[in-house]
Order: C-alpha cells, then structure tokens, then sequence
C-alpha cells in the first residue's frame, strides 16, 4: 500500500445480479485529500450511536469505530513519514462474511449494500474472523451512555445490545431517508442526495458517495480515474469501496509486474 | 494374547462387575472434587452470561479463544471411540477388548461437553439455541446451511447418537448380567433397558451383526465430524493459516492421535482404580502404543504439510504469521512445547517395547500428548487471528481471562465426572468380550515352541 | 507333482480351496516351479518389448516435435502414473505386514517385485530435466524464507531427481532383502551367479533370521517414507508449480493415496493373473481378494474425500485464483476426464464393494481394480496436462485457463510404451525374484492350522509377537 499503483483493469468490482439492481451504492476514497484528521469517524459515532471508545475499551483492543483512520509510520532514510488510509466495511459483492454467518444475521441486499440484521444475530463472530478489511465490530459490553449523552442518540438508528455485530452501513438510513423524501416529492433520487454522515463531515471532501450504476454521478466518473483501486483485490471479495492513490512525490516509479 | 490368565466365567463376572455392585471410598471423594470443579466451571459461564463476552480476553480481531480451542480440542478426543472400538472390531484386532466400551464413553461424553462450547461462547446463548436448530420460524428464514457452523451441530449430533446407540447396543449383555444380580428399583431399571436379554444365539448373532454394522456406519460419521469442525476453519478465506485444502485430514488424524492417547490414559486409571490388572495387561499397552506410532507420525506427516504448504506462495501475511508462531512470545514457546510433548517426546520413547509396555509411562506420554494436541489446536486458532491480514494496525495480543481458563478446567472435570458415574452404573469393560477373548485363545505348537493364537472369528 | 494332503479349511458359509500344510510342500512347488519354463512366456516378453520400442518412437517424435513444457503434459502423466502406481504397490506389502494380517503373504512378493520400475521412472524422468523451467519467479517449495535467487541450487529437478533416485533404491533394497530367503533357496537349487551374489551366503540360522527380521521392517519404514515423503517434491515440483498461485496443501498427499490405492489395484489384478494363467491356484485364494477388496473400499472413500476437501475450500473461498482452478480441473476442457475418474476410482469401487458377495469374490475385486487403474491413468493425464499447459508458470495469481492439449500420436504411443516397458520389467523381475514369497508361505503353514472348536472346525491363527 505505499505506492501509487496503476491498476491493470478498471476497478470497476464484477456485479453479480445487474439486471434486479435499482442502485449500487459505492464510495469513492480520495488519499491523496485525505489528512488524516479523523473527522469521519467523529461523525460516524455520532450519527450510529456507536457506543463510547473509553480508554480501557482501548486497552482492550475492542474499539468500536465503523470507519477508521490506520495510521503506518513509514521510515525513509532520516526522515518518518505518517500514512494513513481510512478503512470502513467494503459492502463487498463477493463478501466472505455472508456465507459464514449460521442465522443469516448478514446479506446482500439489491442495492450492493451488505446488510447486518442486528435483532438475527447471535454473535458467534464467524463473519468478524471471515472479513480481510477487519471492519467489523462487536459487542462485549453493554453499551451505556451516561444519561447527558443520550439526548444525543440518533433516533433513525437502533441501539445494539451486548452480543451482537455491528459495521458501517453507507447510513443506510439516510439512504432510506433520501429515497422516502424523493418518492414524496414525486422525483427520482439525484446524485448528491444521499450523504452519509463521513462524508458530510470531510473537510478535504476526500470522500465521495453516490450510485455508480448511474453514469453522471460523481463517484462513476471518480472510478474512471487513472489513480483507482481497490483494498485486496486478489481475494476477490468485489469491493464497493474505490480508492484513488495518493500522489506521493517520493514513491518509486510502479514497477511492471505488481506482486502484491 | 499371551499373558492371558485363565479365568473362569464366575472371576470374570465379580471382577468387571464389583464397580458397579459395590461403592469405595474414593469414588465419593471424586465425585465431590470433580463436582466442585463442574460447579465452578457452571459459575463462570453464569457470570458470562451476565455481564457478557467482555468477561473473556478476546478483542478485535482475535475474536475465538480458548473455548473455540478447548471445542475443537473435545471433539477430537471423542473419536478415540470410533478408532478403537469400530476400526479395532472391523479388523478383528484381539487387542481391543478390554478398552472398546471405555472409549465409546469417552467420546459420548467428550462429545456432549464440546456442543456446550459454541454455544456458551456466543453473544446471546440463549437465541443461538433456537435459531441453530432447523426450526422454521413464522419469518420463513431457516438456518444458513451454508454456513460451517450449521454443519457443526448436524455432525456432532449424527455422532453423539451414533455412539450413544454403539454403547447401548453392546452394552446389552452386560445390563442383562446386572439386572441378574440386583433388587428394587436397580433392577427395574436395568431390566427395562435389558430389553429382555436372555442370551440366546439368536440374540448373540443380532448383536453381533448390530456391533459390526454400527461400526460400519459410523466410519463415515467420524471421518466427516471432525471435517466438518475443521472447516470451520478451513471455509474461512481471510485468515492467514486457516484457508487450507489439508485441513479437513489434518484435523482427524490430529483426532484419532489425541483420542487414542486419552483412551491409553482412561485404560491406565481404570487398571490401577480398579485392579483390573487381569484384564488390562500391559500387551494391551504394548499394542495400542505401536497404533499410536503410526498414527502420530502420519499426524506429523499432515502437519508438515500444512506449514509447508503456509509457506508455499509466500504471501506477505502468511510469512508473518510462521514468523509470529515460530519466533514470537509467547507463541514460540508454545510451538516448541507442543512439538515437544506430541511428537517427539512420546513418539522416540514408545519405540522402545519396555516404555510401551510399562503403564506408568504409557500413562504420563498419553497425557503429554494431549497437552500438546491441545496447544496445536491454541496454535492454530489464536495466531492466525492475531496477524490476520496486512493490517498491522490492528494486529493484537490474546490475554486469556480467568473466565476463561475456569471453564477449560471444568471441562475436563465434566468428562471424568461423566465416565465416573458411568462406571458406577455400568461395567467399564465388557463382561462378554473378556469371556469371548478367554474362549477364543488358542496355542500353537511349532517344533518345541509354543505360539499364542486366537481362533479365527466368523 | 505328488498328490498333496488334503486340508479343509471350512469356515461357516464359503468353501475355500486348499492351502499348503507343510514347508516341503511350498518348497517343491514354488521354488521347484521356478525352474519349469513359464507357457507363452517368451510370447509376453515380445510383446511387452514391442510395446516398449513403440514409446520409444513416441519418446522420439515428442522430441522432435520441440516446443516447451505444454506439449510434454501427456509424459509427465505417464511419469506420475507408474511414480505412483509402482511405487505405491510395494507399500501394500510394508503396511500389511506391519499389520499382521496372514492374508496378505501370497500377495507379498507381488507387491515387492513393482519397485523395480521405480529404475524405469527414474530414467524416464531424465528428458523432463531439461524441460521442466527453473524455480524462479514460481512457486515452488524450494526457496523457503525469504527470496534469494538461485537457492537451493539446482531445484527443483535436481531435488525430484534425488527423490527418485531414493525411492527406487528404497524399493530395490525392501524387494532384495525380502527375497534374500528364497534366493538363497534358489542358490542351493543350482541357480548361480546374480542370484548366488544376492543371496549374501545366506544360511538360515536364528541370528540371520533375526537380523533379517528387524532388517525388513526398518527398509519398510524407510521405503515408506521415502515413497510418501517424496511424493511432497513430486507431486508439488511436477504439477502444483505450473500453476500460479495454486495453494493446494493435500495435494501431495492426494497424489500418495491415489497411487497407493492404483498401486493395491496392480497388485490384485496380478495376483488374478497369476491365479489363472499363472498356475498359481493353490496359493491365491478368495481371501486374498476379499481383504485387498476391503482395503480398497477404504482407500476410494479416501481418495474422494480428499479430493472433496480440496475442492470444498477452493469453491467455497470464491477467490479468482480458486475459480479459475476449478474451472481448469475439475468443469472446464478436462471435465470428461474428471468424471470418468470420479466414477472409476469412486462410485465403482464403492457401490460394488458395498454388495457383500462382490467384495468376497475373486472376479470382483479384479474388475474393480481394473477400474481403479485406468481411472488413476485418467486421472494422472487431467492433473499433468492441464498443469502442463499454463503457458507461463510464474506469478502470484492464475489469470486464464489455457485450452485443452489434445492426445498427439506421440503421446499415445508414449502413454502405450511406457506402461509396457513398466510391465516388461515387471514380469522379467517377477521371473528372477519368484512370484511368491516362499519362506512367507513357509510360515504360514507353521501358524494357521484348523482344528476342532467347539462343534465345529475352526481356522487357528498363530500370532507371534
């Protein structure tokens, strides 16, 4: 992952069911905007009622944070250089925690979002230990807020008990609300419709969201882009989430055959 | 078998019987220590439940622990049952008489404590209970049969009721000879599941066929249970270490070695607990430890090959998983540890006739061994989680909890309390196969030596 | 021939025919027969000769023909037929008698005598030297830990090229020293030079019997390594690593088991030969037959399980990697091969062996064995050759499925001289060696008698320790 990486096919991920799609929801990551100053995942615990990361849960490497910023420091000659990359759940096609998972607590649905079914699910963890990106999370605790804090619980969203699943959902309900809004209004859903709560916090606009499957969008013509990729394409797991490289003056040239 | 003693009908009924018939001290003392264990063990799930998975050392991503382990790790003792008692009985080895029924109940039992672990270490047990079970909801969604994890309980179901029923069945004689031999409410009991044997030839030659077919059929169930648990595993295509095409073999023949070490050990206590020295003769030892070479080695063979095969593209996440097993704390000593104790401590010793043929030392390689196949099966699971994926952010330690390690312990004490009471209420060595081993011995005479000899079964 | 002693060896239900009852009597007719001229046997060694120079013409033409490593698919499956086909058989021996199983001593030195093919395998291998490219930039198993160019040196055929150098002395030195007894008998029957210098002045006291005992069981141990270890550079080195990015870490013990299994089947359908034509009636019974046959039922379940644990893990992981592998093994151009082998190596073994009369019969297990052959030839011609054919064997991911290699007139003549010139050294080592284990049949004399038992007769079987 540290240097830029001209894709030798489009990344474009393989779709398995067009035909039945209304949408396909993808975001598109710009590293090069990124700075790594964590706002996307201020606004992601805000907005999913992620329960509080107190510094023993930390401790305890059982941080809860639906998007996260890995960091890697990276040593060349004197100098020590940061990068980071924020990492949320892919909403794989192909996702390996699907199939795993023995109560059908998590699916695909048809518009490319890989859905947790939180009142299925019985917490056996399969589906965390089957996933590459590491973008699932899991209920140890009970989670609590002291009371000042609860005003502040989004009400679109459920509060997960102990025990159970949890990850990114692209907002799902923000996704359900724009597409409420719009029906009501008597229109179709336009791009820039749906934000989720990452992305509308951004300050670089480093993150894109939108439906590829329709051309004029902002992320279709993002995933065009010669500086597109995708997070550990030889497994094949079909992410929906698109990557553009950093523009890093100091990397070396790509080589020729990639063995990543 | 040569050292045979010639024992008449009667000595055979008082000895394999007096367990049952009559209560020593030491049986009260044990029941109440392994209870006290149990109760500990019941308490430390409860307080799981109460407060939580948090109560446990398992974090992001190492999200299997110690229970995960501890399952596997039953599971496979439990096919000491069908190695011994159906593969044994299929070959007409004369060997396996004194230890079949004894490993048949060890796997009932070790089975039985492995379905508690899935179970106990999930989110919320209580719903994993209802909806594991093929029950069809008025939601119309049944379980994932994709998923390993409903294989898991289909396999060991179809197990447990297979060697429940191999139990029964060739228990039938021996609950005949109780039911002779006691009054009241006992013989109540033991008359109702006598099933009315009386001993006829037709009788003898239906439980005959019935011993032979069960273990026919449960050849097939035994192979595909600790497959199926291994591709719990095996399915899982992101974790370094996991997703290998050998695991399916690899884990039964780790089975089969684990289980046959543990029935060496049960054979060892039942001998000295029980004065069985008649029946359970060192040549019983002798034999079953040249098994376990074989089977050790071939255990070896399949472990080689999945390391190698780890090894084989390269990949950066593998390579730094062998590394972490093999180089890093505290995984490195636990590799050299459970090199050392499955393999190539017992393995050289029992190359030598005197090692296998003392019991002592039969008994503390056996419990080596497990030791070991239990820190394989540590070894497996927890580093493969620890360095999944190229993700070093997240890469993270396993500190098991007291929790944790109480409910492995008390593990153990439930399949040694189970097979106690077992041997309180039914004979632990099968009255009519000792009695079928004194009639079918045999001599040879070849020039001035004599050879022993069976007569030749069927 | 003098009439022999009758012997009744009635047990419960099925008539079985006489065995000998004393060590003079398998002497005069095993060792005493070795000297009778065998009918047609010069007929068979033409045969097996012509067949051998038609490969040696295949072996001609395929050079001439050039190319690179995917037009020789069709000779590394030859190779990796008769690697473990004829290396396998002898281990029905090693395995049996570890077991102390009596059936198996009329099938002993039948089994022994297919290590001398492992000198035919070894030579053949030689043309492969030069074709098989270098471990660089592949996968392979030789460069462990860390990448440096050119280490080992040599890999991988020079390391293949001591596996077979190993397993054929391996094999060579079991049959030798399991022969020793007989072709000292041979020696003291006239029979001199090669058979006189192996016999090692073998005299047959007790110390010499000991030493041969322990010296048998530990060239078994070492034979059975060698056969099962070397099957890890074998089968990884000549067909895993054509593959890019193949992880497959059953496969090697895939390729044991299966040549185990074919191995068990040459082994039963000489027996049959020998039974009938071989005049060899009296020594090869239905029990024979009936005990390889249960052998056999438990090596298919084995050969199909292992086969379904690899492609369970393939399928279900849905990498491109593992989608294209399937496609290039198992439904893709080679898929009638894949069936066929499916069915002759599985669904025929078990559903015949599953009827109890086939499994105790002797035309049974034979056909069966017929079967399990020609489908692990099938099969051997699907793993090579479609390996073979990946153009360019390096890199990290299998990208695209090549199209089918057909059977080219070289091949098939190769394929067709190459299993004659096995057989040929087969049946010339089977003359030297004798076809049966005599001083095995000796023993068993001493140790199965039949006696009364209770109301009937019964079979004793002695077990010394």
């Amino acid at each position: 992952m540290s240097e830029a990486r001209v894709p030798s096919q489009p990344a474009t991920p393989p779709d398995p069911q067009p035909a039945r799609r209304r949408h396909k929801w993808t975001m598109v990551v710009d590293l090069d905007r990124c700075t790594g100053c964590q706002a996307c995942v201020v606004a992601c615990q805000a907005e999913n009622n992620i329960p509080l990361n107190t510094e023993a849960i930390y401790l305890q490497y059982r941080v809860i944070e639906w998007i996260r910023i890995e960091r890697y420091w990276e040593k060349h000659g004197e100098e020590v250089r940061a990068r980071y990359i924020p990492l949320l759940c892919q909403q794989c096609d192909n996702a390996p925690c699907e199939p795993v998972c023995p109560v059908y607590a998590t699916y695909h649905n048809v518009e490319g979002l890989n859905v947790q079914v939180y009142n299925r699910c019985v917490g056996t963890r399969y589906c965390a230990n089957n996933c590459p990106y590491h973008a699932r999370f899991f209920n140890f605790w009970q989670p609590v807020w002291p009371s000042t804090l609860e005003n502040q619980l989004n009400p679109d969203v459920t509060v997960r008990w102990r025990g159970i699943m949890e990850k990114c959902t692209f907002c799902i309900q923000r996704i359900r609300r724009a597409q409420r809004e719009a029906a009501q209004e008597g229109r179709s859903l336009q791009d820039g419709d749906v934000v989720p709560a990452c992305v509308q916090a951004c300050p670089t606009d480093a993150l894109s969201f939108g439906d590829i499957l329709d051309p004029n969008s902002r992320v279709s013509r993002l995933a065009k882009d010669k500086r597109a990729y995708t997070v550990l394409k030889e497994l094949g797991t079909g992410p929906n989430v698109i990557y553009l490289a950093k523009v890093d003056p100091y990397a070396p040239a790509p080589k020729k055959h990639d063995h990543h | 078998m040569q050292e045979r003693r010639d024992l008449s009908d009667r000595q055979i009924n008082r000895d394999l019987l007096w367990p049952v018939l009559y209560t020593p001290l030491w049986f009260w003392v044990a029941v109440l220590a392994l209870g006290l264990v149990v109760s500990a063990g019941a308490g430390a799930a409860a307080w799981w439940m109460n407060k939580g998975p948090g109560v446990a050392g398992l974090n992001r991503p190492i999200m299997w622990g110690h229970l995960i382990v501890t399952f596997v790790f039953w599971v496979g003792i439990s096919h000491a049952g069908v190695m011994l008692s159906a593969i044994l009985r299929l070959t007409q080895a004369e060997w396996r008489r004194p230890m079949v029924r004894a490993a048949e109940v060890l796997t009932v039992f070790s089975l039985a404590t492995a379905a508690l672990f899935p179970l106990l270490h999930s989110g919320r047990p209580w719903r994993t209970l209802y909806w594991v079970f093929p029950y069809d909801f008025s939601r119309g969604i049944w379980p994932n049969v994709r998923s390993p994890l409903v294989w898991d309980p289909s396999a060991i179901f179809t197990y447990l009721t297979g060697s429940a029923l191999f139990v029964f069945v060739t228990l039938l004689p021996d609950l005949a000879a109780l039911r002779d031999r006691t009054t009241g409410i006992p013989h109540r009991i033991y008359s109702l599941l006598a099933l009315g044997w009386r001993g006829t030839p037709r009788q003898w030659r239906l439980q005959a066929l019935a011993g032979i077919l069960l273990s026919a059929l449960i050849l097939p169930v035994f192979v595909s249970v600790h497959s199926i648990v291994s591709w719990d595993f095996g399915m899982a295509v992101s974790v370094e270490g996991w997703h290998a095409t050998v695991f399916a073999p690899y884990f039964v023949i780790g089975a089969v070695h684990s289980g046959v070490a543990a029935v060496v050990t049960l054979m060892a206590l039942m001998r000295w607990l029980f004065r069985w020295e008649d029946y359970i003769r060192s040549e019983h030892f002798d034999a079953i430890g040249r098994l376990l070479i074989v089977v050790a080695t071939a255990w070896f063979f399949f472990f080689a090959l999945e390391f190698l095969f780890g090894l084989y593209l390269r990949e950066p996440q593998e390579v730094a998983l062998r590394q972490a097993q093999v180089f890093e704390w505290p995984y490195n000593l636990l590799m050299i540890l459970f090199l050392l104790t499955a393999y190539f401590i017992p393995v050289p010793l029992w190359l030598f006739r005197k090692v296998r043929r003392n019991v002592a030392l039969m008994f503390w390689t056996s419990v080596l061994v497990n030791v070991g196949m239990w820190l394989e099966r540590f070894l497996i699971i927890v580093p493969g989680l620890a360095r999944k994926q190229i993700f070093t952010f997240e890469w993270s330690v396993y500190r098991p909890s007291p929790i944790e390690i109480l409910m492995v312990t008390a593990s153990f004490a439930l399949v040694a309390l189970g097979i106690l009471v077992f041997a309180k209420v039914f004979p632990l060595v099968p009255v009519n196969e000792a009695k079928e081993g004194q009639v079918l011995k045999a001599e040879i005479r070849v020039g001035r030596r004599t050879v022993p000899a069976i007569v030749r079964e069927q | 021939m003098h009439p022999l002693p009758r012997s009744t060896t009635t047990t419960r239900d099925h008539p079985v025919e006489e065995y000998p009852t004393s060590p003079r009597e398998v002497a005069e007719d095993i060792v005493g027969r070795a000297e009778a001229p065998w009918p047609r046997w010069r007929w068979l060694v033409l045969a097996l000769g012509a067949l051998f120079l038609l490969g040696v013409v295949g072996l001609a033409l395929r050079v001439g023909q050039g190319g690179d490593h995917t037009r020789w698919g069709y000779y590394a499956a030859l190779l990796g037929f008769l690697y473990t086909v004829a290396g396998g058989a002898p281990i029905v021996s090693v395995a049996t008698r570890m077991a102390k199983a009596h059936w198996r001593r009329p099938l002993a030195r039948i089994a022994e005598v297919y290590a001398v093919v492992g000198v035919l395998t070894l030579l053949l291998f030689i043309p492969l030297m030069g074709v098989i490219p270098p471990a660089e930039g592949r996968n392979t198993i030789w460069i462990v830990g860390g990448v440096r160019q050119g280490w080992p040196p040599g890999a991988p055929v020079a390391y293949d090229l001591l596996t077979l150098v190993m397993v054929a002395l391996g094999g060579l030195a079991l049959l030798w020293i399991a022969a020793i007894p007989d072709l000292a008998a041979l020696r003291d029957r006239g029979r001199g030079g090669l058979t006189a210098l192996l016999s090692l002045g073998w005299r047959g006291t007790l110390r010499q019997w000991q030493v041969h005992r322990a010296a048998l069981g530990v060239a078994g141990g070492l034979y059975f390594i060698a056969y099962v270890g070397g099957c890890i550079p074998f089968a990884s080195d000549l067909v895993l690593s054509f593959v890019p990015g193949w992880k497959d870490s059953i496969f090697p013990a895939y390729y044991a088991l299966s040549g185990l299994q074919a191995g068990l089947a040459a082994v039963v359908v000489t027996a049959f030969f020998l039974r009938t034509v071989g005049g060899y009636r009296r020594y090869i019974h239905v029990d024979q037959f009936w005990g390889a046959a249960k052998l056999l039922l438990a090596l298919s379940l084995l050969w199909a399980y292992f086969h379904w644990s690899a492609f369970l893990t393939f399928w279900y992981g849905r990498t491109p990697t593992g989608q294209n592998l399937q496609v290039l093994l198992y439904f893709g151009p080679y898929r009638p091969l894949f069936i066929a082998s499916l069915f002759l190596n599985w669904l025929i073994p078990l559903f015949a062996f599953l009827i109890g009369p086939v499994r105790r019969s002797v035309l049974g297990p034979t056909l069966v064995s017929f079967s399990i052959l020609v489908g692990a030839l099938l099969d051997r011609i699907r793993l090579h050759v479609a390996t073979w054919s990946v153009p360019d064997p390096r890199g990290h991911t299998f990208e695209a499925v090549p199209p089918p290699v057909p059977l080219g007139v070289a091949d098939g003549l190769l394929l067709v001289g190459g299993i004659g010139g096995a057989l040929l050294l087969y049946v010339l080592a089977l003359r030297f060696f004798l076809p049966m284990s005599a001083w095995e049949m000796k023993e068993l004399t001493y140790l199965r008698v039949v006696r009364p038992f209770l109301k009937t007769r019964a079979v004793v079987l002695g077990k010394p320790e």
